[in-house]
């Protein structure tokens, strides 16, 4: 592929790759929900159960911390089942890519196609995720969404969805083996969801770690997601913002190249 | 853009290059419209890489190559939407079912949803799947995801049917569905280019072939042109004990055109096989067993390369 034109991918034939996740998931409909009820036990049993234990963090209950923070995770786990373990397996094992590319499609419209799949996935966890969250904190109590601003955590949870999708597409591209995935999930995912400010505010960690930690998208995720349903909204959201457009944006154009390079011998 | 007279396919000194393997060495080669055209070769002659330089999934090295009067480098997504594409493994969406392939396959060239209906079950007919539409397509056979892969590749109503070993692997029967429904196909008038290591299917359905070894075309010609320029009529085959083979000493000399020694046997090329096996029998040559047959494909390629085709 030499021009640019042919690089960028084509609406159109990208909703097709939609489509045919949507024909996919009308089969195994369950898994759906699946990712949905993870981030909600979480939220259950430690913001609600361990919750009941800790004091509050900063003048937030602990259920109102850690919501936009497992909102974020939830997202992210929607990326990699999707992104990574689902797109591997596309890709090196069942060649269904292969097949799609002896038709118009091309690899930008097959990426660009599979990430909207895993955003519009994730949006629905999140959209999910954030009024069971509303209807937990007004019926059962204390309240979890803190301020008007909340219903902007739904337009970001989009974007954060997007950038996890984005980078768990790239790191595939990476992936030779099945094993591979233990040591992305076991270094990689689970520090991040550990670590990344989902739990507790970064600045209870060491200065050496907690400078690795801001450099991780979930931290900008959390710090993005946290002031909005919290009602602390400031000028450093837009840092956060910009890091997770950059950086998603990055990843998809090294992912889209890495697959053409992969695909196309 | 729209050639009306001219090949389809035209390649010229067209070369892959894997870091230092030349898959494909420069061939040249012409596609005419409503031809089965074949590649008929060995394990690594280069037939997939070929194929998949046409069907624009590989990208070419070096030389020229224009399908269906289109460039492969600039207009990929044109060229595809008129090729049907029978991959050497099939690579069938194991997620949906046997239905969903072919509906998918149709939206992935926009064709209308109502167009794509119709035709998914004309064609789940044609392969003679129609009962099967619901399954999934891990539990189908063999010949059932070749024929569905050959479904899926007429979805779009192609000028060019590309298919890469449609029946390597499948037992005869399933191999025999699958020439059937290429049979019909040809007979509406396709044009097929399909690859192969089995000389009888390049004699059954092509109408032209191309004989590549080791990335090179060797010769050019139809089934029939091929065993008559390279061959004689008849072949008799003889099977000798090692020892009488070794203590031959020329007694076979002069009664053949030409004799090629195989590890098990020896081939005598000749016009008359039964004349031949009484000259060799008045000799008093000792044999095991002898077999008069007519010349194949196979002998044209033993000729021109010196080794067998299916090893
Ligand atoms: N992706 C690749 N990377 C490196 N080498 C390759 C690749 N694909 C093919 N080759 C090499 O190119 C040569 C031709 O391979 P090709 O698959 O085109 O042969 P073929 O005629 O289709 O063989 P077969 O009958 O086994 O399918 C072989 O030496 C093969 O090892
Ligand atoms: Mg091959």
């Amino acid at each position: 592929m030499t021009s640019l034109a042919l690089m960028l991918p084509s609406l159109r034939r990208s909703h097709h790759m939609v489509e045919r996740n949507l024909v996919v998931y009308r089969h195994v409909w369950m898994v759906i929900f699946s990712g949905f009820f993870e981030p909600l036990f979480y939220l259950l049993g430690i913001g609600l159960g361990l919750g009941g234990l800790v004091p509050d963090v900063g003048g937030l209950s602990y259920g109102a911390f850690i919501a936009p923070g497992l909102l974020a995770a939830s997202c992210m786990n929607g990326a990699i089942t999707d992104g990574m373990f689902n797109i591997y397996f596309k890709l090196h094992h069942q060649k269904t890519y292969d097949g799609i590319l002896a038709t118009p499609m091309r690899v930008a419209d097959i990426t660009f196609g599979e990430m909207q799949w895993a955003v519009v996935r994730g949006s629905l966890y999140a959209a999910a995720f954030l009024v069971i969250v509303w209807l937990l904190g007004e019926v059962v109590g204390p309240p979890m969404l803190l301020s008007p601003w909340a219903v902007l955590s739904f337009p970001a949870a989009v974007l954060v969805a997007a950038t996890f999708s984005a980078m768990a597409v790239c790191v595939t591209t990476f992936l030779r083996k099945v094993q591979d995935f233990d040591i992305v999930i076991g270094l990689g995912v689970m520090p991040m969801f550990l670590f990344g400010g989902t739990f507790f505010p970064v600045d209870q960690l060491p200065d050496a770690v907690r400078w690795v930690v801001q450099v991780v998208p979930m931290y900008h995720a959390v710090e993005t997601l946290r002031p909005l349903t919290t009602g602390t909204v400031d000028g450093s959201i837009a840092g956060h913002v910009a890091y997770l457009v950059l950086t998603g944006t990055a990843a998809f154009v090294v992912a889209m190249r890495r697959l053409e390079r992969t695909l196309v011998k | 853009m729209e050639p009306t007279d001219g090949p389809l396919i035209r390649a010229r000194n067209l070369t892959k290059r894997f870091d230092a393997v030349a898959a494909v060495d420069g061939v040249d080669f012409d596609v005419w419209p409503g031809e089965a055209f074949g590649f008929l070769g060995p394990n690594g002659a280069g037939k997939t890489s070929t194929m998949r330089m046409i069907a624009c999934a590989s990208p070419v090295t070096a030389g020229e190559l224009t399908v269906i009067g289109m460039d492969p480098r600039t207009e990929a997504s044109a060229i595809k939407a008129r090729l049907g594409v029978v991959p050497q493994q099939d690579n069938l969406d194991v997620e949906i079912t046997v239905e969903e392939n072919l509906l998918m396959y149709a939206r992935y060239f926009d064709i209308p949803r109502n167009v794509a209906a119709r035709r998914t079950k004309e064609l789940l007919e044609f392969v003679q799947l129609g009962e099967r539409r619901r399954s999934e397509v891990e539990p189908l056979s063999g010949g059932m995801k070749r024929r569905l892969t050959i479904a899926r590749a007429l979805i779009n109503e192609p000028d060019v049917i590309l298919l890469d070993e449609p029946t390597t692997g499948l037992d005869p029967q399933a191999r025999h569905a699958i020439w059937d429904r290429l049979y019909r196909l040809k007979r509406r008038g396709a044009t097929l280019l399909l690859t192969t290591h089995y000389m009888d299917e390049a004699e059954q359905l092509c109408d032209r072939l191309v004989i590549m070894d080791k990335g090179r075309i060797v010769a050019e010609g139809s089934p029939r042109d091929l065993i008559a320029r390279y061959s004689t009529r008849e072949v008799l085959e003889l099977r000798l004990h090692d020892d009488v083979r070794a203590g031959l000493h020329g007694q076979l000399d002069g009664l053949a055109e030409r004799v090629q020694e195989l590890p098990d046997r020896v081939q005598l090329y000749v016009a008359d096989g039964e004349r031949t096996l009484e000259q060799v029998r008045a000799r008093g040559v000792p044999l095991v067993s002898a077999l008069v047959r007519r010349a194949t494909l196979e002998d044209v390629f033993l000729r021109l390369t010196g080794h067998t085709l299916v090893d």
